[in-house]
This record gives structure tokens, sequence and C-alpha cells, in this order.
């Protein structure tokens, strides 16, 4: 239960991160607020040369609003969100979503960005960046040391578990998410035999009439979550073959005692949210 | 692999060692501090035994590596004789029967006292929701969750008065 071996540097560049990462001959991960990687560490289930922590990169701490959207910066906190030191821009459902992420001790150093590259399908922040629609950036640096970024819809971010659109030279930098309008609603349940343990299931709704936007997004599946975009229907019926079969039909991949508790968290979060 | 040189603050104090990266905090106070408060269980970030605060935070020593924690302040539970929420939940601890083999109690006392500070008008079904990410295998948290409960009413009576 010790890590392996590795070098450690904390630069307070961007740039220098970015160079470090691309110049490194062997295998070297960036590291947030290592709350995944440090038990990954431990377990040495990972086993990098290096590892380029991102803590002292202040502008991956700082958070925007700007016209009808907020910035968050990759290393914001859980619990920063769950305490709303960010503001809130969701009529509470980030905070809601934040504060039951794992424990306390765990949300005061685990990061949104960092939670979103790790990719875990039960991680909460996948499946809400995904249904609330979140813009990811992500730069790398090029053969002028000119920093390049670009931009990522979360829907594309994550292709199966554990793994993303991110390249290993890439950094994400930040998370943009819309602010809710007066009329938007909002659902999230998740299944957990206890609290702050990983998901058996998560399912996060979103309905904004004036925009008409209806998504469910089912999470915690065996890969990336499954996303329905024109969910309207179903948002009104509360139908359980209905939502199995959607799901199903989406792809979803499930026992019958999964399959089980998927369905009835749609249902839950539907109820939350249309309630 | 090069060793690091690493400067933080513990329990007050300027300490300058020289570490190896993969070295966590909870070795380093352990091994190295000789500051064995701090009680390892899991090593995966599960237990909260090794709960203590990274600038003024609850955090896992477990899963922290020590020289993440470069400029920083730690305190561990050595750091909390004559704090006074501390020293109340302590004889609440002790008058509850809140603890047994006393391996968890460390990280319990750490949260609990967040709990205490953070949360001051929680109820037992918060106690206990805050409190999933400690585990204690001997006492089945009714004395833990007890000890807890009746500091969040004294102190509530208190500023009441």
């Amino acid at each position: 239960m010790k890590s392996a071996a590795f070098e450690f540097t904390a630069p307070e560049l961007l740039l220098n991160a970015l160079e470090l990462q691309s110049q490194s001959p062997s295998y070297s991960k960036f590291l947030g607020g290592g709350q995944s990687m440090g038990p990954m560490l431990n377990l040495r289930l990972a086993q990098p040369d290096q590892l380029v922590s991102l803590q002292r990169i202040g502008e991956l701490k700082t958070h925007h609003l700007k016209e009808s959207k907020l910035t968050l910066g990759a290393l914001t906190t859980h619990a920063q969100i769950e305490d709303q030191v960010i503001p809130d821009v969701t009529h509470g459902f980030m905070p809601y979503v934040a504060a039951n992420i794992a424990y306390r001790a765990i949300r005061n150093q685990g990061t949104l960005g960092g939670s979103l590259c790790h990719a875990d399908p039960a991680a909460d922040w996948v499946s809400t960046m995904m249904v609330l629609d979140a813009r990811l950036e992500m730069c790398h640096v090029d053969e002028n040391s000119r920093i390049e970024r670009r931009q990522l819809a979360a829907c594309d971010f994550m292709l199966g578990a554990f793994t993303t659109q991110l390249q290993e030279h890439e950094i994400l930098t930040s998370i943009t998410i819309p602010v809710f309008p007066a009329d938007a609603k909002w659902g999230y349940y998740k299944i957990c035999q206890k609290p702050g343990e990983f998901a058996r299931s998560i399912a996060a709704v979103l309905s904004i009439e004036s925009q008409s936007i209806h998504r469910i997004v089912l999470g915690a599946t065996t890969s990336t979550p499954i996303l329905i975009n024109e969910a309207k229907p179903l948002l009104g019926s509360m139908d359980k073959a209905r939502i199995q079969a959607t799901l199903i039909e989406m792809g979803l991949e499930a026992d019958e005692f999964e399959l089980q508790n998927h369905v009835t968290a749609v249902i839950r979060a539907i109820k939350m949210a249309m309630q | 692999m090069q060793p690091i040189v690493l400067n933080l603050e513990v329990n007050g104090q300027s300490v300058e060692r020289i570490v190896q990266a993969r070295t966590s905090l909870a070795d380093f106070l352990r091994e190295d501090l000789r500051l064995s408060g701090t009680n390892l269980g899991c090593e995966h970030g599960v237990c909260g035994a090794c709960t203590l605060e990274i600038d003024g935070a609850p955090s896992r020593s477990c899963i922290t590596l020590a020289v993440t924690c470069d400029s920083k302040k730690v305190r561990t539970i050595e750091d909390f004789q004559n704090d006074e929420v501390m020293t109340e939940l302590r004889q609440a601890f002790s008058k509850e029967h809140a603890l047994q083999c006393g391996y968890c109690t460390t990280g319990m006392l750490m949260t609990a006292r967040d709990i205490v500070l953070r949360i001051p008008f929680a109820d037992e079904a918060r106690v206990r929701k805050e409190l999933a990410g400690n585990l204690c295998r001997c006492t089945g948290y009714a004395g833990i969750v007890k000890a807890i409960m009746g500091v969040l009413k004294s102190r509530a009576e208190l500023t009441s008065q």
C-alpha cells in the first residue's frame, strides 16, 4: 500500500507544466487534487515515472461570470462548489451534487477538472457536466512554446471508462456552464448503499421549457454516461417500461438488477425535477 | 529518484526535511516527525483514520503526498490538546463510550470537530451522513453520534443564552 517511486515537480506556470510533460521522455502524469491519483498510486494501479502537480498554477483556480456563462478553473474544489464560495448559477444543482461527492475530507482537496479527466463512469461531475451541456477548455504547447487552446462539449469529452479526448500532453484548464434561466428545473438521484461510496447508478435531469431543453443523463454505467436529449415525453409520462426501453435502445448494458437500479434512479430524478 | 526539500508548518512549528516524492503525508508525520497520533487504516482514502487538517480543511493524509504540502499548514491531533471544541469532544467521547480500540478516534475527532464548527445546527441524520467517511469497527457509531450531538446541543444552548 505504498506508492512506487517517481519524480515530482510543481511548476507555477501553465506553460512550464505543459513543457515538462511534453518533454518528458518517460511516463508522466498531471496531478490535480490527488483524490483519485493518491489511491491509484498507493494501490500501484498507477506507476508513473513523473508527476507534474498543477496545484501552484493560479490560472486554474480562478472563476468568472460573463454574460450568461460561468467559467470555473479546473482546480475548483468540490467543497468550494458545495459551500458556494463559487457563485451558484444553477438554482442549487451544482452545490447539491458537490455536497454528495464522497466525503468532506475528499471534497476539500478533490477538483472538478481532476474528476472529469479521471473519467470514472461513477463520478458525479461526468454526468452533471453532460446534462448541463458544459464546455471544456484544454490546452497544449506547440513547437514554438506557445499555448494552444481548444474547446470541446462535455458530451463529447468522455470516450469510455477512464478514457477521454484529453491527450497525454494536454491540460484541462476550465469548465464553462450556462447560467440557468428562471424556469430551469433539475433533478439528481444516485443510488449508493452508503453515503459517499461509488454510485451504482446516477441520474441527472434538466428541464428548461423556455429553451426547449429536456435532458436526462444516466451515469455509473459500465462506460460513458447515456445522454437522452429529447426527453420531454419521458419527463411527462415517467413510464417505467418506456424509460427502460429507451435506455437499452441508447446502448445501456446492464443485467436485470443493474437495470432496475438505473430505471429507479431515472424515475426519482425526474420526480425531483418535476415536483 | 531525486529527494526533495520540503518546507511546511506542522502544529505551528516550521519544519524542513528532505523527503522522497512518493512519501505520503501520513508516513512523513509518523516516520520522520514521530507524530504517531495520525493513524493509517485503509491507505486509499476510504476509512478516514488518517484525517487531519491541511490549511484548516480536514483532509486524508494517506493519499496526500508530503511534497504537495510545501508551504502549507498541517495540524495533527497532537495540536488540539488545548482546543476548546476538541476538549468538549474528548470529554463527550469518553462519557458516551464513543471509542473502544481507539484506532479510528483520531480521524473521528478531526471529522467531529469539523461538523461542530461547520454545521452547528446539524441534526442526527446529518451527523451520520457527515460521518460516513470515517469507519469504526467497534462501537457501531451510536456512542460517536451521541457524543457529537451532545457537543452540538451544549454549544447551541450556550449561544442561545
